[in-house]
C-alpha cells in the first residue's frame, strides 16, 4: 500500500497537469460547463481512489481521458447531472467589459450560431475544436493527446471552419471585429 | 438585424471560435477532490526540521536550568526591572518622590553612653 503523503503529491501533480484536458473533453460531450466540472471532478477522485488502492498507473493522461470519456457518455443516465442543457444565451455569457449593447447582441448572436454548429457536430469534432480554441492546442499537441494523425486534425478542423463560416454567412451574422 | 454579409474571413472564423470557448473556459478551477480523510502534504525537510526546533527547545530549557542554579547567588544585589524600581532613598525611577510611610515611632532610640 503506497504511503497516503506519497498519493497525494502525485495525485495533486496529474490534477494540476491534466484538470483543463479533462474538462475539455467533458465539455466537448455536453457542451455545459458546469457539468464538465462534475465529470471532471468525478473523474479525478476515481484517480484518487486508483492511486490508493496502489493500481499502477503507466500513463496515467490515457487512463484519465478514458474515464472522462466514459463519465460523460454515462452522465445523462446518472443522478448526479443536475442541470441539463442551457439555454444558448446562457453560454454565450461572456463580462460586456466596455461592450455596447448592439456589439453584446451580435456577439450573443454568433455564440448561438457556434453553438448550433456545435450541437451538428460528431464529439471528435468537437474535442478537437475544444482543445484547439479553449486550450489553445496546436495540431499536433490535439493529435497527440487525442491518438490522430496531425492531417486528420487540420482537416476537421478546416471543415468545422468552413461550416461555421457557412452558417454565419447564411444567417447574415457578422462576427464582431 | 439583417444585412448581406459577405462570407466571413478565417480571421473571423478564427475569432469567433476562441471568443466563444474562451467564455466557456472556467477562470478558475476548483481545487483538487481529495477526500477529506486525506493526510495533509509535508512539507519537503520537515523531518529536519522539527528535530532541529526540537533541539533548539532543549538547549534553551537547559540554558535556563543551568541560569537559575548558577544565577546570582546569596548577597546578589537584584536589579530594579523596569521603570518602576523602588529607590532606597524613596524616589522611583520615573523621578518622581514618594512619601516613607515607615513609621518614625518604629525606630529604636539610639544609645548614646
Amino acid at each position: 500500500m503506497p504511503r497516503k503523503a506519497s498519493i497525494r503529491e502525485r495525485f495533486e501533480s496529474l490534477y494540476s497537469q491534466y484538470q483543463r484536458e479533462v474538462w475539455a473533453l467533458a465539455y466537448a460531450r455536453w457542451m455545459d460547463a458546469d457539468s464538465a466540472l462534475d465529470i471532471m471532478q468525478e473523474t479525478f477522485l476515481r484517480l484518487w481512489r486508483q492511486l490508493e488502492d496502489g493500481e499502477n498507473l503507466d500513463n496515467p493522461r490515457a487512463w484519465l481521458l478514458r474515464v472522462a470519456r466514459n463519465l460523460a457518455e454515462d452522465y445523462a443516465k446518472s443522478a448526479f447531472r443536475r442541470n441539463g442543457t442551457q439555454a444558448p444565451e446562457l453560454f454565450g455569457g461572456v463580462a460586456a467589459n466596455g461592450v455596447s449593447p448592439a456589439e453584446k447582441m451580435e456577439k450573443d448572436e454568433t455564440f448561438a450560431r457556434v453553438r448550433e454548429l456545435l450541437d451538428e457536430l460528431p464529439d471528435a469534432d468537437r474535442e478537437i475544436l475544444t482543445l484547439r480554441y479553449a486550450l489553445e492546442y496546436d495540431a499536433p499537441a490535439i493529435a497527440d493527446m487525442l491518438g490522430l494523425a496531425v492531417t486528420a486534425v487540420h482537416m476537421r478542423l478546416s471543415r468545422a471552419r468552413q461550416r461555421l463560416a457557412e452558417k454565419l454567412s447564411a444567417q447574415d451574422v457578422r462576427t464582431s471585429p | 438585424m439583417t444585412r448581406s454579409s459577405p462570407q466571413p474571413s478565417p480571421d473571423d472564423i478564427d475569432r469567433a471560435f476562441s471568443q466563444f470557448f474562451r467564455a466557456q473556459l472556467p477562470a478558475r478551477f476548483p481545487e483538487a477532490p481529495i477526500p477529506a480523510d486525506a493526510p495533509a502534504p509535508t512539507a519537503r525537510g520537515g523531518w529536519w526540521r522539527s528535530r532541529l526546533t526540537l533541539g533548539a527547545s532543549v538547549a534553551a530549557l537547559l540554558a535556563i536550568g543551568f541560569g537559575v542554579s548558577y544565577g546570582p547567588g546569596v548577597g546578589g544585589q537584584p536589579k530594579p526591572q523596569g521603570g518602576s524600581g523602588f529607590d532606597p532613598n524613596g524616589v522611583v525611577s520615573d523621578g518622581k518622590v514618594i512619601q516613607n510611610h515607615m513609621p518614625k515611632d518604629n525606630v529604636p532610640p539610639m544609645d548614646m553612653r
